[in-house]
């Protein structure tokens, strides 16, 4: 990172990425020392499919200034089609956040083949760098517990 | 939350791996005040029989119902803190990993940054490991068959591993022979083995084989279930041949209508296009099975209804049949070893080289089949003008190691180059000059083949060739082809002038492999070769369970190491196929009644089928044989009602919100 | 279609009619050209010598000029497309330059915003189609053989073209009706400036790519740098004199032979001031 560019704000990142894609490209990323912005944490689920709309919307209540979420390429499933049940999820919650006064940039879906560790450190950077730019989302975090 | 938890959570140095830039020690001291975590520790190496011990101890000791472990990714040793659990009497579900290595210190530059990471991480699975729930994994009995797709050197050598060891196994090849690449080749490298004099044993071997079927001029359509209980769909093309009655005698391909070779209505596949065939033909003397096929596109009673039959007459055991339909062949295997090999890359895209424009510019694969004495040309070296090369150039990495076309290097090249400059010297007695960057000869017996070549007095000039043109400069390069390259040992731009120019061309993956890897669920590299599960330490598994690789299909090898990458996966097949079952993952998911309301949502959206509704007690239920753990359905359920084991939303919501925690100084 | 326009300094002082003639053809396609306004010299080959910075901030001053006209600009020379498009990939992947440099523009009132580099057969190709331009040029060039040479600049080190084969030229003229010679030697050196110097290695660069287009009977060599098209057209009478070989062949800039096959005439593209004199092909069949 920057360092002129970072002036003190830390984004809150959550990337929930499926296993058979982007957490093994992220493996690999690591295996190759890749080095990226360490404010992208991730949370593993089987499949982009997995990903709730409340699963975002939750991250967002409790602190995340970015929520990321990231699947196999159109096509390459790994459970034939879930990741397309996730684009159609992302287009609706896109729409969602936004109505809920949440810059919709915050959210984003990207494709991350297993082969891909390179795009794991663009991707995150990217992402990473306009949480920065947008600044804190600055929600009143839930002090709850879950459920 | 089932129990009161009470967590150990365990930070691994990797030796100097995590701990050179990760603060294990504040890590630990930070989950120890963690709710729920009764202790929490550093050590040296997780993995190590040290400190599994110091789990099971600590277990013991401080009855721990919970363990975090903060270490690699847990593709690498979940299975191992899994085991350790158990061996210490805690369900081994209850353990959870955190990816401090891979997704912390070896990508995080400033230690205080990786530091306040893996703290995230680790408490995101310690609020995440508070929700877990002991878990029976399912075991399911395998299937004792195998299929293995791609019947070139790989897939021959696997069958009939897999044949000996008495299971049955299906060999689907496409093209209506087998035998793949190897069967063009004249010798092999280093060892100058006649090819086919090693490979057509083999080949007959599979052929006569009780336990193989082979299915050749066949390709798989479809793939369902899991391993163990792959459930595979065959499209066998119609040869409209009788397999079993065609004895191979060529009478039919004699007497087709087709008489002059230069009118013979396609380029001939095996010959790569040296030569032309008829419409009906045998792949070439050593093919395997030996039987004749009829191609519908070129036939002419099969494209216009009418023809004088000559075939029909001159096959005396009435093997012609014009009615042959393509048949579907359903099968269930519980491994399946794909091993489809490569194609070579489309020289066309170097038009610098003219492949293509000057017909004496050959690529590597054509001049094999120069070579071999089943050729066109009967092993003679003929250049498509008639004359007989006096003086031949053969050039290295055209397409590998660029970054224009292939970054990677395709490891046969060097010695398969010095392997066609010995033959084409001695077949020709040209003078052969070799233009290489860098000669790689690593293998047993290679750097050795080098020096004889290269004794045998080959011109080696180190240089990448800059083009390959026909615009001469001075009367002795009228009518040749130039090679201009920078020779990088004398600090020269050299033009030099041949006769014959051979290339050798990038591997890529075979025709059709991405669609195969969709189909199988395997992932593929950046360059589209099928990824191995790891690249060191199980470089012949997929990630996808049960699916093994063999051969080129994983990336570029040469013989020896394509049959032993083959015979280790069969090894694998089979020691996955004689346990008798496998555990399976217990991802699945599951209904709570109490809440379905009957809607109906999931049971459209499960790609497997795997929901019914039951209309009795209005609610859906999965089956969970067919349920494969993806989740879609606990995603898009308005109530709640399905969950789905290990990622239930409890657990990932807790780990959401446990990561961020921490990131905001909690 | 609107472009700004930067012709040049050769193109202003030794070409004035090859700049007709994109002028012209300009006008019969349909496009805008609007010149920028007070535009400088590009630096050439030479200025980088001196000062990296220096050879960065003469195209950039050009380049934001131009972006007050439109997001493209045409570019007819290949060594001022070079130092643009240099410029351009230099300010995008070198950040502290970039700053440097545009805190330099911004001191003289001027705004740094990236624009497209066209040289007029990407404005061919992208904006008017191989499509249009063949049903517009009814094969007038039929029966003419055509030597598309690319040198060195166009399509190296960027370009969307093959930098070893680029076939552009190649696809608009054979869309036009000519038939292509096969020229191996289409993206190798002219000499550029070393004819100047009297150096024989530079000439004989020039003349085996006159001897080739010669040997291979070709009637005509494209050209799109108005350097190459003087090297090729000013020293054949040299290269005859030091070689005993007859290398005369017409040399015409890239919108000079379109602008024939367009049906547009030939004072009106300057192909009147050529030093070796071009005929079109004649028609057969009287239509």
């Amino acid at each position: 990172m920057d360092e002129a560019k970072t002036d003190g704000f830390k984004p809150n990142i959550v990337a929930i990425v499926c296993n058979w894609c982007t957490y093994i490209a992220a493996d690999t990323a690591g295996v190759a020392r890749m080095k990226y912005s360490p404010y992208v944490r991730i949370v593993r689920v089987m499949c982009s499919g997995r990903v709730d709309p409340q699963m975002v919307l939750w991250a967002f209540r409790h602190g995340a200034d970015g929520v990321l979420i990231c699947g196999c390429h159109p096509g390459d499933c790994h459970y034939k089609e879930g990741n397309y049940k996730a684009y159609r999820r992302y287009i609706l919650l896109k729409r969602m956040v936004k109505q809920m006064g949440i810059d919709e940039r915050r959210l984003r879906l990207e494709w991350i083949s297993a082969g891909e560790a390179p795009r794991v450190k663009e991707v995150f950077n990217s992402f990473a760098e306009e949480i920065r730019s947008l600044g804190p989302l600055k929600l009143p975090v839930e002090a709850g517990s879950h459920e | 939350m089932v129990d009161e938890p009470r967590i150990g959570v365990y930070v691994c140095h990797c030796g100097r791996n995590i701990a050179g830039v990760v603060n294990v020690a504040e890590v630990a001291e930070y989950a120890s005040k963690l709710p729920g975590v009764v202790v929490a520790r550093d050590y040296m190496f997780m993995c190590s029989q040290g400190g599994q011990q110091l789990i099971q101890d600590d277990i013991r000791k401080y009855r721990l119902n919970r363990i975090v472990v903060a270490s690699c990714s847990p593709n690498l040793h979940e299975k191992t803190f899994r085991r350790a659990a158990k061996g210490a009497g805690l369900n081994p579900y209850n353990v959870h990993m955190a990816n401090i290595r891979e997704q912390v210190a070896w990508v995080t530059e400033d230690p205080e940054e990786a530091t306040e990471k893996a703290k995230a991480l680790v408490r995101g699975a310690v609020e995440r490991v508070k929700h877990h729930e002991p878990l029976e994994e399912k075991k399911v009995p395998v299937k004792d068959k195998v299929l293995i797709v791609g019947a070139g050197i790989a897939g021959i050598s696997a069958a009939l591993v897999c044949a000996n060891a008495g299971k049955t196994v299906y060999l689907v090849e496409k093209e209506p022979s087998i035998g793949g690449m190897m069967a063009r080749f004249d010798k092999t490298f280093p060892t100058l083995d006649c090819a086919s004099c090693i490979l057509t044993p083999k080949m007959n071997e599979v052929a006569s084989h009780p336990n193989i079927k082979l299915l050749t001029y066949s390709e798989v359509v479809d793939v369902e279930g899991y391993v163990g209980n792959f459930k595979v769909k065959i499209r066998k093309k119609p040869r409209y041949i009788k397999e079993d009655l065609c004895i191979g005698c060529g009478d039919c391909v004699e007497a087709c209508v087709f008489k002059n070779p230069r009118f013979y209505p396609k380029p001939d596949e095996w010959s790569l296009g040296l030569k032309r065939r008829k419409p009906i033909y045998i792949p070439f003397p050593q093919a395997v099975p030996r039987v004749a096929v009829i191609d519908p596109e070129a036939c002419v009673y099969l494209k216009y209804g009418k023809c004088a039959q000559t075939c029909v007459k001159a096959c005396s055991r009435n093997a012609i049949d014009f009615t042959q339909k393509e048949e579907i062949i359903d099968v269930e295997v519980g491994a399946i070893i794909l091993a489809t090999g490569y194609k070579t890359l489309d020289l066309r895209k170097l038009p610098q080289y003219g492949y293509g424009k000057y017909p004496n510019v050959y690529s590597a694969p054509e001049v094999e089949v120069l070579l071999n004495a089943s050729g066109p040309t009967g092993g003679e070296v003929v250049l498509r003008d008639g004359r007989k090369p006096e003086s031949i150039a053969i050039i290295h990495c055209v397409g590998s190691r660029d970054e224009k076309y292939k970054k990677y290097c395709s490891r046969i090249c060097c010695m398969a180059a010095l392997k066609l400059a010995h033959l084409l010297h001695e077949r020709t007695g040209a003078e052969i000059y070799e233009f290489y960057i860098d000669m790689r000869a690593f293998g047993k017996g290679y750097e050795e083949f080098y020096r004889r070549v290269a004794g045998e007095g080959v011109h080696l000039i180190r240089g990448k060739v800059s083009e390959i043109t026909d615009a001469a400069l001075t009367p002795e390069e009228e009518g040749k082809l130039i090679v201009r390259v920078e020779d990088t040992l004398a600090g020269a731009i050299r033009r030099i002038p041949v006769d014959m120019v051979v290339l050798m061309p990038a591997l890529e993956p075979a025709v059709g492999s991405r669609e195969l890897a969709k189909l199988f669920g395997v992932s593929v590299d950046e360059n589209s070769w099928f990824m191995e599960r790891h690249p060191k330490l199980a470089p012949v598994a997929s990630l996808t369970d049960g699916v093994f690789l063999a051969g080129c299909a994983q990336g570029p090898k040469d013989i020896p190491d394509s049959v032993m990458q083959a015979e280790g996966a069969a090894g694998q097949a089979l020691a996955l196929i004689d346990k008798g079952y496998v555990e399976l993952e217990p991802n699945i998911a599951y209904v709570d009644e109490e809440k379905c309301s009957g809607c109906r949502i999931c049971v459209g959206l499960c790609p497997f089928g795997a929901i019914e509704f039951d209309e009795e007690r209005g609610k859906a239920r999965i089956v969970e044989a067919l349920c494969k753990g993806c989740g879609t359905c606990a995603a898009s359920c308005p109530s709640a009602a399905i969950q789905q084991n290990l990622f239930k939303d409890q657990q990932v919501m807790a780990e959401i919100k446990g990561v961020l925690a921490a990131m905001r100084g909690g | 279609m609107k472009y700004a326009y930067y012709p040049g300094c050769t193109m202003k002082t030794s070409y004035p009619h090859v700049e007709k003639s994109i002028l012209a053809l300009a006008k019969h396609l349909g496009v805008n050209l609007q010149e920028i306004e007070d535009w400088n010299c590009c630096g050439a080959a030479e200025v980088v010598n001196i000062s990296m910075e220096a050879s960065l901030i003469l195209p950039a001053r050009v380049l934001s000029l131009a972006s007050r006209i439109s997001d493209k600009v045409l570019v007819p020379c290949t060594e001022c497309l070079y130092n643009l498009k240099r410029t351009l990939i230099t300010l995008e992947e070198r950040p502290s330059l970039r700053e440097k440099i545009v805190g330099a523009l911004e001191k003289k009132g001027l705004k740094w915003k990236p624009v497209k580099i066209y040289h007029p057969i990407d404005m061919v190709i992208k904006d008017i189609g191989v499509e249009k331009i063949k049903e517009m040029g009814k094969e007038r060039l039929k029966g003419l053989r055509v030597v598309p040479y690319y040198g060195c600049l166009l399509t190296r080190p960027w370009g969307d073209d093959h930098p070893l084969y680029p076939t552009s030229m190649d696809e608009i003229f054979e869309a036009l009706g000519a038939e292509i010679v096969d020229y191996p030697l289409k993206t190798k050196c002219c000499g550029a400036a070393l004819t100047a110097s009297g150096d024989e290695r530079g000439l004989s660069l020039t003349y085996h790519l006159l001897r080739e287009a010669k040997r291979r009977k070709a009637d005509v060599i494209v050209v799109p740098c108005t350097l190459c098209q003087f090297n090729l057209e000013v020293f054949q009478n040299r290269i005859k004199e030091r070689w005993g070989e007859d290398v005369s062949i017409p040399v015409l800039y890239f919108t000079q032979l379109l602008g024939l096959a367009l049906g547009l005439g030939e004072e009106e593209l300057g192909v009147d001031k050529l030093l070796v004199p071009f005929k079109m092909p004649e028609r057969r069949g009287g239509k």
